[in-house]
């Protein structure tokens, strides 16, 4: 305190001793409220501290658990079954500079990854100008264990994130694939990434959003396993089918083949990608008799019991003829049972090409359809529509749509007449939403009996299912080929299962198939409507389809009387094509023999 | 007043000690803490593995042939399912059997009954 006495003298000037002492007092004051201030402030920090709530302080070294690339949601089917999921993998990477010895380091790892070149590995680590090379990408854990414990302190591992699909080749074109950057290139996982990125930024590995998509992962691998038998069986360029729900148009498989392993895209061919059931049209041929004869029932061109001349038809210069149609006329309901061409095209002439155009425009069969997992060309239509355009669209040919497209606009004639739209994610349309309203409840109530006679005594009967209630359509139409029409066939089949209250369109195409033994044809009747029975057949139990009952016990009456014997019959039995019947035993799961309807045969099949 | 000054000046320094020991163990919480995090982040990187891996074992396709080797099952026919309210009437049955014996109607039986009592009416016989 001299100091300060002597300070605040030597301030104040020697005057008066008593101000210097003042002064001394008052510098006291000042100091010590200095001190006071900073002890208060002090404690003041430390009290709120104490105070402070007990979250987790936030780290100077927060871990960014993806560094190099991002994290996805996982994709799971509609019971939550896995499909598609991220794993931490290792991304091995070197530094030239610092290695002792490239060839020995080259060998070490060589014997790690035998598939590594290593002559060209040694070279890359030789070279003392670089910094930084790549070495493998995609190391498992236990991989990545195993360079750590080489102990060349050259190498980085880089840990990032891979995707994986644990389901394999199943729903592989409905999921897509991603980049070596894991974003999102087709399918939902493209989806993900444009539609859904800012909903789903996940946080850790193992909590992640989940997309939930509609396939169900058994479905899918059945459609995909009996798809590939039918490929094998019919020696087919290509095959592809597809299950949908007629009330809210949620697809529940969907397969396309060849198809490829998305775990190893690099090895899929392009062409193995592509997703045939959207990305592609098809001309599906007599499947869109179904369509013409809804058109007309609905508008009220024809009855189902009105009779239309059969015989060859002219188109110019043209002569569509019908081998198997004989010079009697065919009620509406034979025409679609039979598939005759030359009716449907008397039926959709009837009707005219204002009213046709409107029906196919309702259905949305002029427009490209948008779904999750990609867009579909725009369907390749007439952009002039001439009376013969109109003939040759009522059996299917002159038009080519998308499958998925055709399935929606068959699901709207069996499911009362509303429009649907296929989804791929689980719906969230409500019961009580409706769609728009294509036909009456009535018309679709008749085209669900027509498509089940086509399989009880038309041309379907292949697809017919023991305890189950199947109706369908065949389609058999000819493939174009550098602008020709050839003698190789598109065959199609589409089914609608319970028929009596249809839940299910099961759809199948099969490109080029091949006559499965001498003799027999290779019409959609003894290839695609097999396939559809022999899926239908397993998928039926996984999704709650219940036999239909045939017979009432309570009033010992069959439900179904048989059918009346028709004057048409004798003039059918001159065809000499197939002899229909039921699946004999196409799919490993045979199915038990027993008396198919009243056996006449007769098909066109086109 | 020097007493006091010396007070504050021993608070001051004892103040000092104390924050640096805070500051020590802080940065080892911190230190712990990360470790925890990268735990934390192994493990669930271990779960998402593990739930890829049990996936990847138990597709379809995979379970479908272990089933078709080992299994004496045939896959369920359609045929063979029946609607939950036929199981309940069935155990209703069941349980009724216990008191006295059910007596289910059966058309089909009836039906046979009924044939067969008018064919020896008719005198077929």
């Amino acid at each position: 305190m001299a100091t300060l006495a002597s300070l605040c003298h030597r301030i104040g000037g020697s005057g008066s001793a008593a101000r210097a002492a003042g002064n001394a007092r008052r510098a006291q004051a000042l100091l010590g409220l200095c001190f006071a201030c900073g002890f208060i402030i002090l404690s003041g920090r430390v009290i709120h501290y104490g105070a402070a709530s007990n979250d987790m302080p936030i780290l100077a070294v927060a871990a960014s658990p993806s560094g190099l690339a991002k994290s996805r949601p996982d994709i799971v089917d509609r019971n939550g079954r896995l499909l598609a999921t991220d794993i931490r993998v290792y991304w091995l990477a070197a530094n030239p500079k610092l290695i002792v010895s490239a060839d020995d380091a080259a060998e070490k790892i060589g014997a790690l990854f035998p598939d590594l070149d290593q002559a060209a590995l040694a070279r890359k680590l030789r070279d003392r100008s670089s910094r930084f090379e790549w070495i493998k990408r995609g190391l498992t854990p236990k991989q990545a264990d195993a360079v750590h414990a080489l102990g060349i302190p050259a190498l980085t591992l880089l840990p990032t994130n891979q995707r994986v699909y644990p389901a394999g080749n199943d729903a592989a074109h409905i999921l897509g694939i991603t980049n070596v950057d894991n974003e999102g290139r087709s399918g939902i996982e493209w989806y993900i990434d444009q539609k859904l990125a800012a909903q789903l930024q996940p946080a850790s590995l193992a909590e992640r959003p989940l997309v939930k998509l509609s396939l169900d992962l058994g479905v899918q691998h059945a459609l995909a396993e009996e798809l590939a038998h039918a490929m094998e069986r019919y020696r087919a360029q290509a095959v592809l089918g597809l299950v949908l729900d007629v009330r809210n148009g949620e697809v529940l498989a969907s397969a396309s083949l060849p198809d490829f392993d998305p775990n190893r895209r690099e090895q899929a061919a392009e062409q193995n990608r592509q997703n045939r059931v959207v990305t592609d049209v098809y001309e599906l041929g007599s499947v869109f008799k179904s369509l013409t004869i809804a058109m007309a029932l609905d508008k009220g061109v024809a009855d189902r019991y009105e009779t239309f001349d059969a015989s060859p038809l002219a188109i110019g210069h043209f002569l569509l003829r019908d081998p198997h149609a004989g010079r009697q006329p065919m009620s509406v309901q034979d025409i679609f049972i039979h598939s005759s061409n030359t009716g449907a095209a008397r039926i959709a002439m009837a009707a005219g090409m204002e009213r046709q155009q409107q029906f196919l425009k309702s259905l949305g069969l002029f427009d490209k359809i948008e779904t999750e997992a990609g867009t579909s060309p725009l369907p390749v239509f007439p952009k002039i529509w001439r009376p013969a355009n109109a003939i040759t669209v009522a059996y299917g040919h002159g038009i080519a749509v998308p499958p998925l497209l055709f399935a929606s606009a068959m699901a709207s004639l069996v499911n009362g007449g509303e429009r649907i739209k296929p989804t791929f994610l689980l719906s969230e349309k409500g019961s009580d939403e409706k769609g728009d309203k294509v036909i009456t409840p009535e018309t679709s109530a008749t085209m669900r009996d027509l498509m089940r006679l086509v399989v009880e005594r038309g041309t379907g009967r292949r697809a017919a299912v023991a305890g189950i209630g199947v109706g369908g359509k065949t389609g058999t139409a000819l493939k174009v080929k550098d602008g020709r029409y050839t003698h190789d066939v598109i065959n199609s089949f589409v089914a609608a299962v319970p028929i009596d209250e249809p839940r299910y369109i099961v759809m199948v195409t099969i490109d080029e198939p091949k006559p499965e033994m001498a003799g027999r044809n290779n019409e959609a009747s003894q290839n695609a409507a097999p396939t559809a029975g022999a899926i239908i057949k397993r998928i039926a139990p996984m999704l709650d389809i219940l036999p239909t009952p045939r017979f009432d016990e309570a009033g010992a009456t069959p439900y179904e009387q048989t059918a009346p014997r028709e004057p048409q019959r004798s003039v059918l039995r001159k065809n000499p094509h197939e002899f229909g019947g039921f699946d004999q035993g196409y799919s490993a799961y045979s199915q038990p023999q027993h008396a198919p309807g009243p056996r006449y045969s007769w098909s066109y099949g086109r | 007043m020097r007493t006091l000054c010396l007070l504050a000046f021993g608070c001051l320094v004892g103040l000092f000690a104390y924050t640096y020991s805070l500051k020590l163990k802080t940065r080892a919480l911190e230190t712990e803490a990360l470790d925890l995090v990268t735990a934390l982040q192994d493990e669930s990187d271990y779960l998402a593995l593990e739930r890829a891996e049990v996936s990847y074992l138990s597709r379809p396709e995979r379970i479908e042939e272990i089933a078709k080797k080992t299994l004496k099952l045939e896959p369920i026919a359609p045929a063979q399912l029946v609607p939950w309210s036929a199981v309940v009437s069935g155990l209703g049955a069941v349980a009724q059997s216990t008191g006295q014996p059910a007596r289910k109607e059966d058309g089909i039986a009836a039906l046979i009954e009924k044939t067969s009592a008018e064919a020896a009416v008719g005198g077929l016989r």
